[in-house]
C-alpha cells in the first residue's frame, strides 16, 4: 500500500460497496415496493385488471395524503376465508416435513462425499449438481412418468412381487414430497458437504483417543460441528419449499393446499392480482423470519469458520 | 502418587537392570502401506515412568510408532504390549493411553473446560468428580482463568496447555506427545520444556514424545531413539547418544560433528592410529578395532576441538588450517576452518571474557587440536 487513497481510489472503492446494494434495490426492493402497492389496490374489471390506489408519480405530498386512506381490505379478505391460512399452514407444514427428508437423506449422502479419498470428490460433487443442467419443470415431468400408476415405479413394484396392483402415488401429497425433496436435495448437499469436508479429522482421532466410540464421536462432534451447515441446507430447502408452485401442481392432488398455488390460481384463473398480491406480501412476511435466521447464521458460521 | 515415593531420577535407568520389565513392548513390529514400509522390523523396550524420545526426520515412521500405541494404526505384523496386556485389536477409546495431538486437536464447540471433561464424561465419572478433576487440571497447567474460553479465543501457547491437560484427565498410563512444542516460539518452547519434565516427574506417568527437534529431545527425554526409514539406529540417554554415536548418521542428526574421513594405520594400545587423506596422523581412542587399511571416520564435535594461533606443544590430534568464516553467537563463537587438505572443520569457543571473540579473525593461521579421548571413531 503506498500512502492514501487518490480521490479517485476512494470513489472507485466507495462503488463497489454500493454495487450489492444497488442490485438489491433494483432486483429486490424496486418489485416488492410494486407487489405492496398493488395489494393495495382495488380489483376491477379493466386491463390490467385493479384501479391503482395511488402512483408513485404523484409525488411524496399526494403519497402521504392517500396513505390515510389506504384501504386494507385484500389483507382482511385473506384473514377471513379459511382457504388463505389453511393454504399457509399446510405449505409449512409441507415444507417442515420435506426439509426434515431432505436432512436425512442429504447428511448420510454429504458425510460419504466428505469422507471418500479426495480424488473421488470432484466427480461426486459433479453428480449432486448434474441434474441442473436439465430443465427444473423437465425433471419434475418425469417423475410424472415414474410415479403415475402405469409407471415405472409401479411397473418395478409389481414384477418384483411387493405390491399386486399398482399404487396411487401420483397427485397425493406423497408425490409432491418426493417431488421436493428430489428437487431440492442439492441445496441441502451442498452447504453440509462443505462444512464436513471443512471438517479436522483428528478432532475424531481425539474423541477416539479419549474413550469415544466412532458413533459417540459422530454425535459429539461431526454432527454439533456441522451445525450451521444443516441451518444453511435447511432454509435453502425449506425457504423456495414453502412458496412452491410447480411441484404441487404437478404431481400434487386436489387435496395438497400450498400456497403457491392458490396464489397462482388467484392471479390468473381469478384474476384477483390485488389479492394475489397480498398473498405475496404475507408469504414474503413469513419467510422474512428463517431468512434472517439464516443471515444470523452464517456471520456465525463465518465467525467461527476462521 | 507423590514425588517421593519415586527413586531419584539420577539412578532412574531401569534399562540397565537386567530383571526389569518392560513397560510398553513393540516385538518385531512392521507397518505397511501399499508398497512403503513406514515401520520395519523394530523391537523397542519401553519402561514404566520412562520420559522416551523418538527422534528422526519427517518421514522416518516415528509418529507411525506412537499411531501404532494409540490405537490409530493396526500393525501389520509383529506384536505391540502395554503393561503385560498384547494390544492386538483393542481399540484406541480402551486403552489405557492418551495423546496430545500436533495439532492440539481442542474441540472448537466447546470450551476449556468441556474439552478437558471430554473423556472423564465418556467414563461416567460423576459430575462433582468431574468438576474437581477438571479444577485440578487447569491448575497442573495453570488455566484456570481460563476454564470458559472457547479454543479460538486461545492463544497457540494457551492452546498446548489445555491440550495436555485434556490428555493428561484420564490419567493414563502412557501420555503420548506428537510434536507437542511445534508451534510455539522458542522461548515459549523451552520453558515448557522444563515444565514438561516436571509434570511427568510429579505424575510418574510414562511419557513417550515423538519429535524432530533434537534438542527438544535431548532436554526432555530419559532415553533417545534415533529413527531412520522405519527402523531404530540407536538407543540411549541423551548423554551417550550425543558422545558415543554408533554410527555417522547419529552423530549428524544430533548436534553439529566434524567427520574427517581416514584410513585405519595402526592399532596401539587403548588407541587407533588414522591417517586422513593430507597425511596427517590422528588418534582416537576406541573400544572397536577396524582392521588395517579400512576406512573409517575421525568425528569430533567442534566445541571438544581447541583452536590457536600458536602450535600447542603436545597434542594427540593437530590439525592447522586457515579461518574461513566465524560465527559470533554471543556465549560463543563457531569458526569453520580450511584445512590444509581443503576439508572443512568447524571448532567452537565459549567466550569466557570480554575479548575472547575477537582473538582470531579471518584469514588467520590457526591450529585445531583435542585428545585422543575426545573424538570418537565411526565405522559407518
Amino acid at each position: 500500500m503506498t500512502g492514501a487513497p487518490t480521490p479517485l481510489q476512494r470513489i472507485v472503492s466507495r462503488a463497489t460497496i454500493w454495487v450489492p446494494y444497488l442490485w438489491l434495490l433494483l432486483l429486490f426492493l424496486a418489485p416488492f415496493a410494486m407487489v405492496a402497492k398493488l395489494s393495495l389496490s382495488e380489483p376491477a374489471i379493466a386491463q390490467p385488471p385493479y384501479i391503482p390506489a395511488f402512483f408513485f408519480s404523484d409525488g411524496l405530498a399526494d403519497i402521504w395524503a392517500k396513505l390515510q386512506q389506504f384501504s386494507f381490505a385484500n389483507y382482511v379478505f385473506i384473514t377471513q376465508d379459511s382457504l388463505y391460512w389453511k393454504a399457509y399452514l399446510s405449505s409449512l407444514q409441507i415444507a417442515v416435513i420435506s426439509t426434515f427428508l431432505c436432512l436425512l437423506v442429504g447428511y448420510p449422502l454429504a458425510y460419504g462425499m466428505a469422507r471418500v479419498p479426495r480424488n473421488w470428490r470432484p466427480t461426486l460433487l459433479m453428480l449432486v449438481v448434474l441434474p441442473f443442467w436439465t430443465s427444473f419443470l423437465i425433471r419434475v415431468y418425469a417423475w410424472i412418468g415414474i410415479l403415475k400408476k402405469e409407471g415405472l415405479l409401479n411397473q418395478f413394484l409389481l414384477w418384483l412381487g411387493v405390491i399386486g396392483e399398482p399404487l396411487t402415488i401420483l397427485n397425493t401429497s406423497t408425490a409432491v414430497y418426493v417431488g421436493i425433496v428430489y428437487s431440492y436435495l442439492p441445496f441441502m448437499v451442498l452447504p453440509l458437504y462443505a462444512n464436513l469436508e471443512r471438517q479436522d479429522p483428528t478432532l475424531l482421532e481425539a474423541a477416539n483417543d479419549l474413550g469415544c466410540t466412532r458413533m459417540a464421536a459422530f454425535w459429539k462432534i461431526t454432527v454439533p460441528l456441522s451445525f450451521s451447515g444443516i441451518v444453511a441446507g435447511s432454509l435453502l430447502v425449506f425457504i423456495p419449499a414453502v412458496g412452491e408452485f410447480v411441484i404441487p401442481s404437478l404431481l400434487g392432488g386436489s387435496d395438497t393446499l400450498m400456497i403457491g398455488r392458490v396464489l397462482f390460481d388467484e392471479f390468473f384463473q381469478n384474476r384477483d392480482w390485488p389479492v394475489s398480491s397480498a398473498v405475496a406480501v404475507i408469504l414474503l412476511l413469513i419467510l422474512i423470519v428463517p431468512i434472517m435466521l439464516f443471515q444470523r447464521s452464517e456471520a456465525r458460521g463465518r465467525e467461527a469458520g476462521r | 502418587m507423590s514425588a517421593a515415593q519415586l527413586p531419584e531420577r539420577s539412578s532412574f535407568h531401569p534399562w540397565t537392570d537386567p530383571n526389569a520389565q518392560p513397560f510398553i513392548t513393540f516385538q518385531n513390529v512392521t507397518k505397511r502401506y501399499g508398497d512403503v514400509v513406514a515401520v520395519d522390523n523394530l523391537t523397542l523396550n519401553i519402561y514404566e515412568r520412562e520420559f522416551f524420545a523418538l527422534l528422526g526426520p519427517s518421514g522416518c515412521g516415528k509418529t507411525t510408532l506412537m499411531r501404532m500405541l494409540a490405537g490409530f494404526e493396526e500393525l501389520s505384523e509383529g506384536s505391540l504390549h502395554l503393561a503385560g496386556e498384547d494390544l492386538a485389536g483393542v481399540a484406541p477409546y480402551r486403552r489405557p493411553v492418551n495423546m496430545m495431538f500436533q495439532s492440539y486437536a481442542l474441540f472448537p464447540h466447546m470450551n476449556v473446560e468441556a474439552n478437558i471433561a471430554f473423556g472423564l464424561k465418556q467414563e461416567g465419572m460423576a459430575k462433582a468428580d468431574i468438576a474437581e478433576r477438571v479444577g485440578r487440571m487447569l491448575a497442573l497447567v495453570k488455566m484456570e482463568d481460563f476454564a470458559r474460553r472457547k479454543p479460538d479465543q486461545l492463544s497457540g501457547g494457551q492452546k498446548q496447555r489445555v491440550a495436555l491437560a485434556r490428555s493428561l484427565a484420564k490419567q493414563p498410563k502412557v501420555l503420548l506427545l506428537d510434536e507437542p512444542l511445534g508451534a510455539l516460539d522458542r522461548k515459549l518452547r523451552e520453558e515448557t520444556q522444563f515444565e514438561l519434565m516436571e509434570l511427568q516427574e510429579q505424575l510418574g506417568i510414562t511419557f513417550l514424545i515423538v519429535t524432530h527437534d533434537q534438542e527438544e529431545a535431548m532436554t526432555v527425554a530419559d532415553r533417545i531413539a534415533v529413527m531412520e526409514r522405519g527402523k531404530i539406529v540407536q538407543v540411549a540417554p541423551p548423554m551417550e547418544i550425543y558422545e558415543r554415536p554408533t554410527n555417522r548418521y547419529v552423530a549428524d542428526f544430533l548436534g553439529d560433528i566434524d567427520l574427517i574421513e581416514t584410513t585405519v594405520a595402526k592399532h596401539a594400545k587403548g588407541f587407533v592410529q588414522l591417517e586422513t587423506a593430507g597425511g596427517v596422523s590422528l588418534k582416537v581412542a576406541s573400544e572397536d578395532v577396524p582392521s588395517v587399511g579400512s576406512t573409517a571416520w575421525f568425528a569430533i564435535r567442534p566445541e571438544k576441538f581447541a583452536i590457536t594461533k600458536a602450535k600447542p606443544k603436545s597434542a594427540d590430534n593437530l590439525l592447522s588450517g586457515e579461518v574461513w568464516d566465524i560465527a559470533y553467537m554471543g556465549g560463543m563463537t563457531i569458526y569453520k576452518v580450511k584445512l590444509d587438505d581443503g576439508d572443512f572443520a568447524k571448532a567452537m569457543v565459549m567466550n569466557r571474557d570480554l575479548t575472547s571473540g575477537s582473538r582470531i579473525t579471518w584469514e588467520d593461521r590457526v591450529w585445531l587440536s583435542c585428545s585422543r579421548d575426545a573424538a570418537r571413531l565411526l565405522t559407518s
